[in-house]
């Protein structure tokens, strides 16, 4: 009931004339930055956040959000009509979309990918809607104790949701909060790791980290493989899919909404991995799987709506636990935290307009993205034909500026610049970075609650399987390392066993 | 409707592995990296009387860096990478680099030229050098991007840059 209240009034809040243009703002950037290859949403946000600094919480967080929202719906204009993913979460959007694009079947894949991400954008806001208010009562049973046990499940799941071995992980998380004990320990005082400079001892800026890794790092990997363009012309057609086209969606879209809201909330988990798994579930459930590939509209809807769906589930932990489960949601706590908003269980009732205006305006959002991507594809199909070699002084510029502009410190560039290397080298030997900034915005938390719970227990671990929460949380961790150690044995026995690879075939 | 649909000719450039890798390079590099930071943790207090204290999170992270980099050392899949899977196409191989050179270019002259001048003379050289562009075209970047971004950033939204005494 206390439901009906609120989401209305989270309405008054964003239908005001500048939380709507922030709004459409954000959708406006999200859709760019989706549509452009090689600016992901991380980078974007990042590139973005110093501009935020100005708004209001409520604004920041509606413009952030629908950047992150906006560039899930544009990604699959690029994977379509180019065959290059916009961004990582419609990579499998490639296979079937553009497949169908060479068939002279683009209208119905932009339509469909576009109608997918309505629909399950606005399912995956209604469970938001109806479930955020549950589990912000439930977290406010959660002490230092159940926030560290909170933390380790995450990290685990984190490690079982990235591609690559699981030390890389770890090593990534072990470095993302080894870099956050740099600087001043916020409990003792003490300084750790500065090396007496006074630049260190606030720690590194969390722009200027995020900016490196993924700004600077992305366009040094992308001037080293884009070549040239091949333009072919071919006819778009109507962009509203068939009546065939739903029947073969419909479901898809259903298990691609259930499916990525889950892997929302998961920690760890996102739109990439829910639109990957959406596909795999769609190829493997399909009566035709050999169709997948060849464009295939199942190819099309579920992974698009599964990745959209994502980013709601994911606004559940941020907003009711203070948790993010991914990179792009780290960066968001980073940017509520320095406007002075500590999300939390508390937020919904300290500051409800920024909680359910958030809520109301991916509503809005979703709607708003479905008008600009469908009427407007012309305008962004132009927009594919901007060089790169335009676009990457303009982004480094941007990293620049907005580097710099945090704190007007030239430290901040240079470290923008070393994590960029850092990155670069990184990303070519197949680390997955978002582990290491989720680590970085959680870290600070992870050591007060660590040492709180530590401290009430007089030092003894056994504190973390006392309360029933905590013990849950870390039974279901530790069962999920099990799992995960026992199909890493399992398929290495299973490579040691197969026959060795013939001359002709290797 | 009619549109461009634009098909990307990738690059390609496999080229076989070696022995020698620079994955045993990389993971030398972590549990060097992980006693590092375990040692200088210890120099921190790690247990106070009131429980784990302020080398604690440091020393357990340094400990897992170092135990991850001996895993992979002694483990590693991958230990025949070499230089040439990672740069398969070695004349562009150094484009990366020239954008690092650009960037501490820009920290260097920054303080001293102001951002609109040097954002000015590094997307020149970056245009000019990463993609090899007329000098024509690569002025045309260069003017458009430094001047648009300054006046976005600098004039319209007020963000304070680097300036030189003429004011940009």
């Amino acid at each position: 009931m206390e439901l009906f209240n609120n989401l209305p009034s989270g309405f008054a809040v964003v239908l005001t004339p500048t939380n709507l243009l922030y709004c459409l703002l954000g959708s406006l950037i999200g859709t760019l930055v989706g549509v452009l290859p090689g600016l992901g949403p991380l980078a974007a946000l990042s590139l973005l956040l110093p501009l935020t600094f100005k708004l209001s919480p409520v604004e920041s967080l509606v413009m952030l959000s629908a950047i992150f929202y906006g560039s899930m719906y544009g990604g699959s204009t690029t994977s379509i009509l180019v065959n290059i993913p916009g961004e990582a979460a419609s990579v499998v959007t490639c296979l079937d979309g553009h497949a169908m694009a060479k068939q002279g079947r683009a209208g119905p894949a932009l339509g469909m990918a576009a109608l997918a991400s309505f629909i399950a954008g606005t399912l995956a806001n209604l469970i938001l809607t109806i479930m955020s208010p549950g589990l912000a009562a439930l977290a406010l049973k959660f002490g230092p104790v159940e926030y560290t046990s909170l933390m380790v499940l995450g990290f685990v799941t984190t490690i079982f949701m990235v591609n690559g071995p699981a030390p890389k992980a770890l090593i990534m998380i072990a470095a993302g909060i080894f870099l956050a004990t740099i600087g001043t320990d916020h409990v003792s005082g003490a300084l750790r790791y500065t090396f007496g400079s006074q630049n260190l001892i606030g720690g590194f800026d969390l722009v200027a980290i995020v900016m490196g890794l993924f700004g600077v790092s992305e366009v040094m990997l992308n001037v080293e493989k884009i070549a040239r363009s091949e333009i072919v012309s071919k006819k778009i057609g109507r962009l509203l899919p068939s009546l065939q086209d739903w029947r073969d969606s419909w479901a898809p879209i259903l298990r691609g909404s259930g499916l990525g809201f889950i892997l929302g909330v998961l920690p760890g988990g996102g739109p990439v991995t829910a639109s990957f798994l959406s596909y795999a579930a769609e190829r493997r459930l399909s009566r035709t799987p050999e169709r997948f590939g060849q464009g295939a509209i199942e190819g099309v809807a579920g992974p698009e709506a599964a990745n959209n769906a994502a980013v709601s589930g994911s606004m559940i932990p941020l907003l009711s636990l203070g948790l993010p489960s991914n990179g792009i949601m780290a960066l968001l706590l980073g940017a509520l935290i320095i406007q002075g908003v500590q999300p939390g269980p508390m937020l919904m009732t300290q500051k409800p307009d920024l909680f359910w205006g958030v809520i109301a305006s991916l509503y809005i959002g979703n709607v708003m993205l479905l008008l600009l991507n469908l009427p407007l594809i012309g305008l962004w199909i132009q927009l594919l034909r901007i060089p790169y070699k335009v676009l990457f002084p303009v982004i480094l510029l941007l990293s620049v500026i907005g580097t710099y502009s945090v704190n007007n410190n030239l430290f901040d560039v240079w470290v923008m610049i070393g994590f960029g290397v850092i990155g670069y080298i990184l990303r070519k030997l197949e680390y997955e970075l978002a582990p290491l900034i989720l680590a970085y915005v959680l870290g600070p938390l992870l050591e007060q609650s660590l040492r709180q719970s530590l401290v009430l227990s007089s030092g003894s671990p056994v504190i973390f399987f006392k309360s029933p929460i905590s013990a849950t949380i870390m039974l279901v961790s530790a069962g999920l390392l099990i799992y995960f150690a026992y199909g890493r044995i399992r398929s290495a026995r299973s490579v040691n066993a197969a026959p060795p690879p013939t001359k002709e075939a290797s | 409707m009619k549109a461009a649909i634009i098909a990307p000719v990738q690059s390609s450039g496999k080229s076989g592995g070696g022995r020698r890798g620079l994955a045993l390079g990389i993971n030398i590099a972590w549990v060097l990296l992980g006693i590092w930071i375990s040692v200088l943790a210890t120099k921190l207090t790690l247990w106070d009387a009131s429980g784990p204290s302020t080398g604690f999170l440091p020393l357990l992270t340094g400990i897992i860096i170092a135990s991850c980099g001996l895993s992979m050392l002694l483990w590693s899949p991958r230990a025949n990478l070499q230089l040439k899977d990672l740069w398969p196409t070695p004349n562009r191989a150094l484009r990366p680099f020239a954008v690092v050179f650009g960037l501490v270019a820009m920290a260097w002259l920054m303080p001293v030229l102001g951002f609109l001048v040097t954002a000015f003379l590094i997307t020149l050289f970056l245009v000019r050098v990463v993609y090899l562009e007329r000098w024509h075209w690569s002025l045309l970047v260069s003017s458009l991007a430094s001047g648009t971004l300054t006046a976005i950033f600098v004039y319209a939204f007020g963000i304070q840059l680097p300036r030189l005494a003429l004011g940009t």
